[in-house]
């Protein structure tokens, strides 16, 4: 098989990284029967809305989408970088924009500002607390430190959002391989909560009802308040609370809640500090929400072999892996750890090169 | 598998009578029969578990991935083996869970986080 393969897949499921991945390893991708059956059939606007970002981010990408909207072909070009401006429909949050660009952004040919307007925190996608608090983080396992940022200029709850992000990233040439098993113990508890539109003591009783459940584990708990008034504080009300757990040995646990209409704060502080601690249960380096991050690095690494433990399986990320080896024909070696319920995780590197950084 | 103490020939009643046997009480079964039928059960579910020797997690993954995107009812009890719901379930792209239970013991969860004792710096909670 050529490496210019096209890759067939079927279905809307899965077709942000199925898109992010065919760009990284530069094979054409076509997918479809996207929604065929439905009575709104073919892509939904923040799937239309990531292609246009997806183009806006590269040069030299091609999409062609079916008169129905049920099949798309993409042929990837190359990652540009530089500033992007994007308005993001209110169907998602701009956590399922981010998490395409944090992907491509350090391979990009220069600095990634992305500037996203939309929804910044709900029950579907990454918050932009917790992506700005592990997922830019994490990137520091791969050797990515200087020069990532993610400012919150504005919040935006659902349902009319009106908020609105920054995002900055350098570039680089390649990513280290990773060699991180030991996922330590947790040692201390961060968070964030934050408030919209509603009164400030609503931040106030989410951090009471969080600590409540937390802090019997252990003492070194700070959950900062994040009231938002006036402009910087979008377009409809809400609250929520973003929990980061940190290991000895950096190792980052995550889990958000985001209020449903009708809600109490205290609800919303348990569950998610409950949330968190079914993660750090879980295992592993990496949480259920990075695995496919510390995934797609390992491949894009130099070719030694990488290795990372993580905690069980998502189904998310079970596809993942079916779709990196679609893409770039590299399997893992997957070692279950009977004790710690955990899985190892190893593979050979793909010697991933950013041509479009320039060597100065 | 055989079933020889059963007078119908036909195969389809052979099954409907092995369903039977399975989900019925042990008061209704010849004893060896239903000995041969939950052997059989433990042996196909043993796999799944992810602490049993014989589990690969390499074919749970890629071994037939055609049949785990279509949804066999096969590959959906695989992949619960990871604690899961089946990628099919997967309505959407997201990765965040918003999943948790409640019956994690407190002990349990103690040995996950640093206490005094582990702290090397000398900085004990005390």
């Amino acid at each position: 098989m050529s490496k210019r393969d096209t890759v067939q897949f079927e279905g809307h499921k899965f077709l942000k990284q199925r898109l992010v991945l065919s760009i990284l390893s530069q094979r054409p991708v076509r997918i479809i029967k996207i929604r065929p059956d439905d009575e709104n059939p073919g892509l939904r606007d923040y799937e239309i809305t990531l292609l246009r970002l997806l183009e806006k981010a590269t040069n030299g990408s091609k999409f062609e989408i079916s008169h129905t909207g049920t099949s798309v072909l993409l042929r990837p070009g190359m990652i540009t970088g530089g500033r992007i401006e994007m308005e993001c429909p209110v169907s998602r949050a701009i956590g399922y924009y981010l998490e395409a660009l944090v992907a491509l952004a350090p391979f990009g040919k220069e600095q990634m500002t992305a500037v996203l307007h939309g929804i910044t925190m709900n029950n579907t996608d990454l918050s932009v607390d917790t992506i700005r608090t592990a997922t830019l983080v994490n990137y520091r396992n791969f050797g990515i430190e200087e020069g990532v940022e993610l400012k919150i200029t504005k919040r935006g709850a659902p349902p009319k959002g009106g908020g609105e992000v920054r995002f900055m990233c350098p570039v680089v040439r390649s990513v280290k391989p990773l060699n991180f098993v030991d996922q330590g113990k947790i040692r201390r508890i961060r968070g964030i909560a934050y408030a919209t539109r509603v009164s400030p003591q609503t931040a106030n009783r989410i951090v009471e009802a969080a600590r409540g459940e937390l802090n019997r584990f252990i003492p070194d708990i700070y959950i900062y308040t994040d009231v938002y008034k006036g402009a910087e504080s979008g377009l409809s009300p809400g609250f929520g609370l973003s929990l980061v757990a940190e290991s000895t040995t950096g190792a980052l646990m995550t889990a958000e809640l985001c209020a449903n209409p009708g809600d109490a704060p205290e609800d919303v502080g348990r569950d998610a500090a409950k949330m968190l601690l079914n993660e750090i249960v879980r295992g592993g380096c990496f949480d259920s929400s990075h695995q496919w991050m510390a995934l797609l690095m390992m491949v894009l690494g130099p070719e030694h072999v990488s290795r990372t433990r993580i905690g069980k399986l998502t189904p998310f990320t079970i596809q993942y892996l079916r779709d990196i080896r679609e893409f770039f024909n590299i399997t893992f070696k997957i070692k279950p750890d009977p004790e710690t319920n955990t899985i190892t995780m190893t593979c050979l590197g793909s010697g991933f090169t950013n041509v479009g950084k320039k060597t100065t | 598998m055989e079933d020889s103490d059963s007078d119908n020939d036909s195969d389809d009643d052979d099954l409907l009578q092995r369903v039977d046997n399975i989900s019925s009480s042990d008061e209704d079964l010849d004893d060896s029969e239903a000995d041969n039928a939950e052997d059989e059960i433990v042996e196909r579910l043993a796999p799944i578990h992810l602490g049993a020797k014989r589990v690969n997690l390499m074919d749970v993954v890629y071994g037939d991935a055609s049949a785990a995107t279509k949804g066999s009812s096969k590959s959906k009890a695989k992949t619960s083996a990871f604690g899961g719901a089946d990628a099919d379930d997967v309505d959407e792209d997201n990765v965040k869970s918003l999943a948790f239970t409640d019956d994690i013991d407190d002990r349990q969860l103690y040995r996950y986080f640093i206490t005094g004792a582990d702290r090397s710096d000398g900085e004990d909670d005390e």
